[in-house]
């Protein structure tokens, strides 16, 4: 029987790695930014637009999935894939940070966590069982461990605690997990930015044999020296020959270090939420489009961006659009997601040519030209990882 | 004008409600409403982009190859148009709220957008004016359509005048008579007509069809129907020697999660034959309803169905009513993005429809057919 994942590394770059992973519903190429599509959907962009851009593998949501449509529901149409008929792949989460963020009620006990439903504010239970049972019915090629989800900066007992229980609870995750042979359970690496308490998760986790680890708990407000310092304390020690995905992070910034840190999967909302706010992502940093600067700019969003915004209209129609009419967020949208993509292939790109260290250096110059200065914490992230930048 | 009947898709700023380009391809739209309240505040942007730029107004609008039609009533925004004292313009909703704007400054923009047909600037009466306000309205009507033709008539743009009057046959009359001057002119083409609502009896729309028809009875005019663009008007309309129709039902629809159930197009020989060929009379509309359905939908897996099982459009060929009622729960705009897609293929199809009927010279006998099934 086929592996449900396969993870060739193609090319390297000290701790970069230009890998493909082979899913049950075809070959990604990583490193890879996966757009998030929380309830099926991708807010304004069509599956058949994403399959366009070249998207390949993207998330969503198991908490939000649960209650509408419904995990019966899915298992009887066959999945979500033919539900939103999405012929590539699917990551979904857990629901545990959802549940943390989202509920009012949120009590978190050994059996799991209850709390109040943000729909119809009934209390439900949410075990690891629960939570797997759902993304077996969902479908997906990676499904998460539902993992006891704190504060990034909460630090003491509490913090351990949560260590030790997403442990145990990664072991009925693993026990109640019925699809193993078509669905790749990736454990969260948890421990804030404690060094110890990081250690004693990916000692104990790592143990847990999985097909790819992802690393939680970060992007909650953190310093970026704890921040970088933590991912590479992570991809240091997880075993080289499975993918890497850093949760919840999807900065054009951040994904570019933590990709030259090892990192191979990354997700985030904020490219899609921006773009319903009018900002844009370039070479140059953000856009904001609903600017008055934007009114009389007669050139795309961005030059030789092959996204359908940027063949199609001027920054200044998008400007006068994104106070009429809601197709201009879609397309903002579409740009930064294309955006993203096109950022990771080129990165992944520049590692098998052997030119890591000009396309980054090319992207930190470009990025920060305005503020004229690469932040210090990118120097050390990237001499870390032995690629020799210059400050502006 | 072009092919008949002419669809003229509403949009915003030249955008077609909810889509995308990428989603638009599957669609074949050739038609764009350019309603003028949307580009008067971005005036001097346009002046820039003529006079310093080599891309033209429908590049900028993504709308290349497409007929233009630029109006100031849009009926897609409530209050589009509202009357004034003052002879020289009327008021406008645009982004910044309702403003006044004058006819030179009308045809400024038409000069600007430079489409293929401009309705002539219009004060469009409220639901109760008087006497003295809807004379005003034709009065103004007839001065803004005269100034227009001879502003433009360096241009390759056709002038349409605008015919107010609600259904009043009398008031319609007195409107209609107060243009006539227009056929003279070579760049005049007809009229865009107003005040024939949905809520309107047929009895009434006939009426004061038939007398804007006989005041200008031997004159090669044409005439577009302004309005949502309802299918029962349309096939009336069409069946009236009216060529041109606005159409928003689509995007409205949509907007309103609504999908529009049409039936069966697709007539034998022998169904239509029985049928009279003369005009459409007005008892034949009467209790006549185009179904549609509203979203959501009980989520039953049986429904894990295209809308339509027999309908070639993106939506129906990708998606399932299921999907579609799960957006429609999630508050997910995709929701009307595929129903827009949906709507629109079934006025596309209607209208290939209604000119492959014009063509065999079997319009009214296939309305007729059609209406028999409602």
């Amino acid at each position: 029987m086929p592996k449900s994942l396969e993870f060739t590394i193609l090319a390297t770059h000290n701790f970069a790695r230009a890998s493909i992973m082979r899913l049950p519903h075809g070959q990604v190429n990583t490193p890879v930014y996966m757009p998030v599509g929380t309830k099926g959907a991708m807010k304004g962009v069509t599956y058949q637009e994403m399959d366009d851009l070249g998207c390949r593998l993207l998330l969503a949501n198991t908490y939000h999935l649960a209650y509408k449509p419904g995990g019966d529901l899915l298992e009887k149409v066959g999945g979500l894939h033919n539900f939103v008929n999405w012929k590539h792949n699917i990551l979904t989460d857990s629901g545990g940070f959802q549940m943390v963020s989202m509920s009012k009620l949120s009590e978190v006990t050994e059996e799991g966590v209850k709390f109040e439903s943000p729909y119809d504010k009934t209390i439900m239970y949410l075990r690891p069982e629960d939570s797997i049972h759902t993304q077996n019915q969902i479908g997906a090629d990676i499904i998460m461990a539902l993992d006891d989800v704190v504060r990034t900066t909460t630090d003491g007992p509490r913090m351990q605690e949560a260590n030790e229980r997403t442990t145990r609870w990664l072991d009925r995750d693993i026990a109640a997990h019925k699809r193993k042979h078509d669905q790749n359970l990736f454990p969260i690496i948890q421990g804030g930015v404690d060094p110890k308490l990081r250690e004693q998760s990916l000692n104990d986790l790592i143990k847990r044999e999985a097909n790819g680890y992802a690393i939680g708990g970060l992007a909650g407000g953190e310093d970026k020296v704890s921040f970088w310092k933590t991912v590479a304390q992570c991809t240091t020690k997880l075993p080289i020959n499975k993918p890497r995905y850093l949760m919840g992070v999807g900065y054009p910034v951040d994904v570019v270090v933590c990709s030259c840190l090892g990192v191979d999967m990354f997700d985030c909302v904020f490219s899609t939420r921006t773009a319903r706010f009018g900002t844009a992502f370039t070479d140059y940093g953000f856009l904001k489009l609903k600017n008055n600067q934007a009114a009389n700019v007669f050139e795309p969003i961005q030059k030789g961006c092959q996204c359908q915004a940027c063949k199609s209209y001027t920054q200044s129609y998008l400007h006068y659009l994104i106070a009429k009419e809601e197709v201009a967020c879609h397309l903002i949208s579409i740009h930064n997601l294309n955006y993203l993509i096109q950022l990771m292939l080129n990165l992944r790109q520049s590692i098998i040519d052997g030119n890591l260290i000009e396309f980054v250096n090319g992207f930190l110059k470009k990025w920060y030209q305005k503020e004229g200065k690469i932040p210090q914490w990118i120097i050390e992230a990237l001499d870390y990882s032995k690629l020799p930048v210059q400050q502006l | 004008m072009k092919k008949s009947p002419l669809f003229i898709y509403t949009t915003r700023m030249g955008a077609y409600y909810h889509l995308t380009p990428f989603n638009q391809q599957s669609l074949n739209l050739d038609t764009c409403l350019i309603s003028a309240g949307d580009f008067f505040h971005m005036e001097n942007t346009l002046n820039k982009l003529q006079s310093e730029t080599n891309i033209s107004f429908r590049q900028y609008i993504n709308q290349e190859n497409k007929t233009l039609y630029m109006t100031s009533i849009d009926s897609y925004k409530i209050k589009c148009v509202e009357g004034q004292s003052n002879q020289d313009g009327v008021k406008i909703s645009q982004l910044e709220g309702i403003k006044p704007i004058t006819n030179q400054q009308y045809n400024k923009l038409a000069r600007l957008i430079n489409p293929e047909i401009l309705v002539s600037l219009t004060e469009q009466p409220g639901m109760e004016a008087g006497q003295k306000s809807m004379k005003r309205s034709y009065q103004k009507s007839a001065k803004f359509l005269k100034e227009s033709l001879d502003e433009l008539k360096d241009t390759q743009i056709s002038i349409y005048g605008a015919i107010q009057g609600g259904l009043d046959t009398d008031l319609k009359i007195i409107a209609a008579e107060e243009q006539k001057f227009a056929i003279d002119y070579p760049n005049f083409r007809g009229f865009t007509l107003y005040g024939f609502n949905k809520g309107s009896s047929w009895q009434d729309k006939e009426d004061a069809l038939s007398v804007l028809q006989s005041i200008y009875d031997g004159y090669n005019l044409s005439y577009i129907l302004a309005g949502y663009g309802d299918i029962l008007s349309i096939l009336w309309g069409m069946s009236w020697g009216i060529e041109g129709f606005e159409v928003e039902e689509p995007f409205r629809f949509a907007q309103d999660l609504k999908v529009i159930l049409i039936p069966n197009f697709d007539a034998k020989d022998n169904d239509i034959e029985q049928f009279s060929g003369d005009k459409i009379n007005f008892y034949e509309l009467e209790g006549k309803k185009i179904k549609y359905m509203n979203f959501p939908i009980n989520s039953d897996v049986k429904e894990n169905v295209p809308l339509n099982p027999d309908c070639q459009c993106f939506a129906c060929k990708n998606h399932t009513k299921l999907y579609i009622s799960h957006l429609v729960e999630c508050k997910e705009m995709n929701a009307q993005v595929l129903l827009t897609i949906h709507n629109t293929h079934q006025y596309q199809k209607l209208q290939q429809k209604l000119q492959e009927m014009q063509n065999q010279k079997q319009l009214n006998q296939w309305i007729r057919w059609f209406l028999q099934q409602l």
